[in-house]
C-alpha cells in the first residue's frame, strides 16, 4: 500500500459515517447516498496533496456536498422516489422489554425524519451540518459556500419551518 | 415579527458566542419572549433530531467500495507519478540549463541559510512544528524506521542526530510506538518518535536545547500542542487528537523519561 493511500485512509475514512449520512440526508435516497459518497471519497483522495493543515471533516463534506450537487443537476438523471423516513435506513431499534414504547419509538423516529426530509434542501443542509454533525458556523459556511451570515439566516428559518409543521401536524391530531 | 436579536440567540443556543456576548445575549433572552420562545423549540427540534433521527451509518458494502475505488485510483496516482524519461537537450541547452540551475539552487541555499540564522520567536516555532507534522502526514514521510520496539527505534537514531531521544512503547496506555524521523526544525535537526492513538497520530519532536522560551501550549490548524524542557532537551507533542488526550500521552513520556 503507498504512504499516499495509508496516510489518506487513516485521516479520511473515519469520516466515512458522516460524509454518507450527509449524502443521505441531501438525496434522500440510499442508492444516490452511496454514489455520492464514493465519488466524494475518490474526488479527495485524488485532491488530498492541496489539503494542507486544514481539518479533514469540513473539507471532505465540501467535497461530498458539491459531489451531491453535479449528480442532482445532471439532466438525465433517473429521480428515484424519496424515501422519507421509509423502510431503508438501520433503525437501531432494540429488542427490549417494552414493545409499545419501542414502536412509539420508531413511529416518532419516522415522523421527524419525514419532517427534515420534507425541508428545502439549502435549509436541510445547515441544518444536518449543524445538529447532526456539530459543525461550527464558520465550518457550515466552508462546506457550503456562503457567508457566515447566510448560515445564521437559513439556520433559523430551518428551525421556524420545523416547529410550524410541527404545530400544523398537531392540530391535525397527528400526534 | 421576528425580534431583531434573534440570530444572536440563535448564535448563543449554538455556542458560538464569546464569554462577554454570551452574558449579554442572556440579558437579552432574559427580557425578551420572542427569543425564549425562540429556544424552547430549537431546544425541542435539537433533542428530537438527536433522539429521533439518528445519523445514517455507511452500509458495509459503501466501506468496501471506497476502498476498492481508492486502492485502484492509487495504482493509476502512482503510475502518473513514475518519473518522466528526462527531456533531451542540445549541448548548448545543457550548457546554460547548467549554468542557470546552478545560480537558481545557490540562491535558495543562501535563502535557506539566512532563515536558518534568525531564532525563530516561539509563534513561528509553534507553527513550523505543526507545518512539519502536516507535510510528513502529506508527503507519506512520516516514518523512517518503522517499528513498535523501542529497542530498534531508539539505536536508530543513533548516528543520524547528535541525541538521543526518550522511546518507549505505551501501547498499553493506548498510545502505539510506530516509528521515527529525522525532521528539520528552523534549520536544525529534531528526532522525531511518532505514535498512534486510534486513527491519529501523533508526532513527538526532540531536539538540543539552546535556552530559547518554549511556545505555549495551543491548537493550530486543527492540531494540539504541547511544548516542555527536559533536561537539555526541548520537547513537542502534536496531533490532531483533543487536548487533554495529548496531555495524558505528554504526562506518561515526561513521568517514563528516559
Amino acid at each position: 500500500m503507498s504512504d499516499r493511500r495509508d496516510t489518506f485512509e487513516a485521516r479520511a475514512l473515519p469520516h466515512l459515517d458522516a460524509a454518507y449520512n450527509l449524502a443521505r440526508w441531501l438525496s434522500r435516497s440510499p442508492s444516490d447516498a452511496e454514489d455520492v459518497v464514493q465519488d466524494a471519497m475518490l474526488r479527495a483522495f485524488r485532491a488530498f496533496d492541496q489539503l494542507r493543515g486544514e481539518d479533514v471533516r469540513p473539507w471532505l463534506m465540501r467535497i461530498v456536498r458539491n459531489c451531491w450537487r453535479d449528480r442532482r443537476d445532471r439532466p438525465h438523471r433517473r429521480h428515484d422516489v424519496p424515501l422519507p423516513g421509509g423502510r431503508e435506513g438501520p433503525e437501531l431499534v432494540d429488542e427490549g422489554p417494552d414493545a409499545e414504547a419501542q414502536a412509539m419509538r420508531a413511529s416518532e423516529g419516522r415522523r421527524v425524519r419525514a419532517m427534515i426530509a420534507a425541508l428545502p434542501e439549502a435549509f436541510r443542509e445547515v441544518l444536518i451540518l449543524r445538529e447532526m454533525e456539530d459543525l461550527s458556523y464558520r465550518e457550515i459556511a466552508e462546506v457550503s459556500g456562503i457567508p457566515i451570515g447566510t448560515v445564521m439566516s437559513r439556520l433559523a428559518r430551518a428551525r421556524a419551518l420545523l416547529k410550524d409543521q410541527w404545530v400544523a401536524e398537531d392540530q391535525h391530531g397527528l400526534r | 415579527m421576528d425580534c431583531v436579536e434573534l440570530l444572536t440567540t440563535q448564535a448563543f443556543l449554538d455556542g458560538e458566542l464569546a464569554n462577554g456576548e454570551a452574558k449579554a445575549a442572556e440579558l437579552h433572552i432574559a427580557g425578551c419572549a420572542e427569543c425564549q420562545a425562540f429556544c424552547e423549540d430549537a431546544v425541542s427540534i435539537r433533542s428530537d433530531l438527536r433522539s429521533y433521527a439518528q445519523r445514517y451509518a455507511a452500509p458495509d458494502r459503501v466501506k468496501l467500495r471506497v476502498r476498492e475505488a481508492i486502492a485502484a485510483a492509487d495504482v493509476d496516482l502512482a503510475a502518473k507519478d513514475a518519473p518522466a524519461p528526462a527531456p533531451r537537450r542540445g549541448r548548448l541547452g545543457t550548457f546554460f540549463g547548467g549554468f542557470l540551475g546552478g545560480v537558481g539552487v545557490s540562491g535558495l541555499a543562501a535563502a535557506l541559510w539566512l532563515l536558518a540564522l534568525a531564532p525563530p520567536t516561539p509563534a513561528t516555532m509553534a507553527d513550523r512544528i505543526v507545518r512539519a507534522h502536516t507535510q510528513a502526514l502529506i508527503s507519506g514521510n512520516m516514518i523512517q524506521v518503522a517499528s513498535g520496539d523501542h529497542h530498534t527505534v531508539k539505536p536508530w537514531f543513533a548516528g543520524k542526530i547528535d541525541l538521543s531521544p526518550p522511546v518507549h512503547d505505551f501501547a498499553a496506555e493506548g498510545f502505539k510506538l510506530t516509528g521515527g524521523r529525522i525532521d528539520r526544525i528552523a534549520g536544525r535537526p529534531a528526532a522525531v518518535v511518532v505514535y498512534q492513538h486510534g486513527f491519529h497520530w501523533i508526532d513527538l519532536f526532540v531536539w538540543a536545547d539552546r535556552g530559547e522560551p518554549m511556545p505555549a501550549a495551543g491548537a493550530r490548524r486543527g492540531y494540539n500542542e504541547l511544548f516542555w524542557k527536559q533536561g537539555d532537551l526541548d520537547f513537542a507533542a502534536v496531533s490532531d487528537m483533543q487536548a487533554d488526550e495529548l496531555a495524558n500521552f505528554v504526562d506518561l513520556v515526561r513521568t517514563t523519561g528516559e
